[in-house]
């Protein structure tokens, strides 16, 4: 393990992973941003902020958006993520 | 991002404080830690993933929300799947609700508790533990 040195705020490969997965599951279920915007209490532009990667996901959030999407925590990380 | 988008951006960020579900994160990140043989300090943790004890610490307490990346680091850095942090979760679990510490995790943290466990697991039969268990429970009565 190094000791990479980060930016607390910064996004990382494993948010952008993160996004992407979560895109395709939404897309799979037919919601729009919005109305996955809606379950969450947040704004649309959040929604899309978490699907770009621009946005850190805390691990909370991350909770939240699997229970809104109805998938285990494990199809998020269905790849073995190395950060 | 330009340095101006930043800084406004910044400025409107309101702080999102912690959730019940970052407590529960920070008790398994401390259980995790201190049942790794050998046990792993709050320094060294920091120190492979390139943050300071104190944030540890912040984290086990549930001060602070920790990020998935983080949270993929320290799983990685105590060998642990990210499923971990996210089991013994009750299943109905709303974010501000007050969860129930499990019994384990409650041991785990009292003085004395990781010895007690560690030592209870390596007993050679059922007759030990039982003698154990007899013992714990005489003196809770004694009280």
């Amino acid at each position: 393990m190094k000791g990479l040195k980060k930016r607390p705020r910064m996004t990382t490969a494993v948010d952008i992973y993160i996004g992407a997965r979560m895109r395709d599951r939404r897309l799979a279920l037919g919601l729009t941003q919005e109305a996955l915007g809606q379950k969450l209490g947040v704004s649309y532009q959040q929604v899309q902020k978490y699907e770009n990667g621009s946005n850190r996901v805390s691990a909370a959030r991350l909770f939240e958006i699997c229970e809104a999407l109805d998938v285990s925590l494990a199809s998020m990380f269905e790849r073995k993520l190395r950060a | 991002l330009s340095k101006n988008k930043k800084a406004k951006r910044a400025a409107k960020r309101t702080v999102r404080s912690p959730t019940s579900l970052d407590r529960h994160f920070g008790e398994r990140l401390r259980v995790r830690r201190l049942m790794m043989v050998p046990k792993v300090s709050q320094k060294e943790l920091g120190e492979a993933l390139g943050v300071t004890f104190q944030q540890i610490q912040k984290y086990e307490l549930g001060a602070n929300r920790i990020s998935t990346a983080t949270l993929v680091r320290i799983a990685a850095a105590l060998k642990v799947d990210v499923q971990y942090f996210f089991d013994e979760l009750p299943t109905n679990l709303k974010k501000n609700k007050e969860i129930k510490t499990p019994a384990l995790v409650e041991m785990s943290l009292a003085t004395h508790g990781p010895r007690l466990i560690k030592a209870f697991l390596n007993l050679k039969n059922d007759k030990l533990r039982e003698a154990v268990a007899d013992l714990a429970t005489a003196l809770e009565r004694a009280g």
